[in-house]
């Protein structure tokens, strides 16, 4: 849009010309480019969307209450986690070195020994009288040694007690 | 402070949806420039000087809708789409707010030449001849002296003239 002086100067004239008449120029250029003019004027105005003003307010009061909102938010979690660990129930210390040292006394020992010779009293109990119940039912094998060839020598061998030879 | 916002939202908001709408030819794009720049106003509500608010609110509808349009010359499949929703744009395929603005097709012809104009000749022809600001506003919001603004426009309405001429004698031939 950069021209000579000259041309500057003489749009100028003209624009000026255009903008102060009222009615179209008799120049057939002026007369066209009033005639444009006119027809964007006609254009009109539009009206700013219902909801794209909403969306704008909407848009700016977050961005006013944003800090307090988060400010709220913000001491609500902290009075939550604050509350949550008074509530909690204590927590049971560990016992220390000292206290896991477990010292018997003479009343302790003496109760373990009656505790031990007890177990061992009743366990040889229990195995003689579970060692008799059985022998009753006990039956010695057939080794059927008369099935046997040359079962007439094998016999004495068996039925001798000492088999040694 | 908002008392301030609402009034200058009513006196202004509609101009600004509308150079978004006629730069971009988009209304969602429109929507999305006019709210930003609403949320801007918000945030620098109390420290704009009287009777500066408009140049500041055109400045920064403007800036942004600059922005998309960069941002569409970069990918060339998008500038071929808008160039095709720009001819499209219309009552028969706006189911926007934008209806009732629409009122034939003589003004849907120039508002897709207009979205094909160059800056700074759209602004200049947004501002002064559709929205007839005054040239001091417009001056100060586009940073020109006052006669550049006028010989600006002048020209601007040239080139939009002969653009609408050539398409006009395209479909004729």
């Amino acid at each position: 849009m950069h021209k000579s002086p000259d041309r500057f100067e003489q749009d100028l004239e003209r624009a000026i010309a255009l903008e102060n008449s009222r009615v179209a120029p008799r120049d057939p250029g002026l007369a066209a480019d009033w005639a444009l003019k006119r027809e964007l004027a006609g254009l009109g105005a539009e009206a700013l969307p219902e909801r794209v003003r909403a969306r704008a307010r909407r848009a700016a009061f977050v961005e006013q209450r944003g800090p307090w909102l988060l400010g709220i938010a913000a001491a609500l979690v902290v009075a939550v986690v604050v509350a949550t660990v008074l509530q909690s129930p204590t927590v049971q210390q560990p016992p220390t070195g000292s206290q896991s040292v477990v010292t018997p006394t003479a009343r302790d020992l003496a109760e373990l020994q009656f505790a031990l010779d007890t177990i061992n009293r009743a366990g040889k109990r229990a195995v003689a009288v579970a060692g008799r119940e059985v022998q009753e039912s006990l039956v010695m094998p057939d080794l059927g040694l008369s099935e046997l060839p040359y079962a007439g020598y094998v016999r004495p061998y068996f039925e001798r007690p000492d088999r040694s030879g | 402070m908002k008392r301030r916002f609402e009034q200058l939202v009513d006196q202004h908001g509609s101009r600004l949806y509308q150079l978004a709408r006629l730069m971009l030819g988009r209304d969602d794009e429109a929507e999305d420039v006019a709210q930003e720049t609403l949320v801007k106003l918000w945030r620098n509500v109390d420290s704009l000087d009287e009777g500066r608010e408009l140049p500041w609110l055109i400045t920064c509808a403007r800036n942004a809708c600059l922005d998309i349009l960069r941002g569409r010359t970069r990918t060339r499949g998008l500038l071929q789409l808008v160039a095709s929703e720009n001819k499209a744009l219309g009552p028969a395929n706006d189911t926007g707010p934008g209806d009732e603005f629409d009122s034939g097709e003589r003004a849907r012809e120039l508002r897709a030449a207009l979205a094909e104009m160059p800056e700074p000749a759209r602004s200049l022809l947004i501002l002064r001849d559709i929205q007839e600001l005054d040239v001091a506003t417009v001056a100060s919001t586009l940073e020109l002296s006052e006669n550049q603004v006028k010989v600006y426009t002048f020209r601007a309405r040239r080139q939009l003239r002969c653009r609408l001429q050539e398409e006009s004698d395209a479909q004729v031939a």
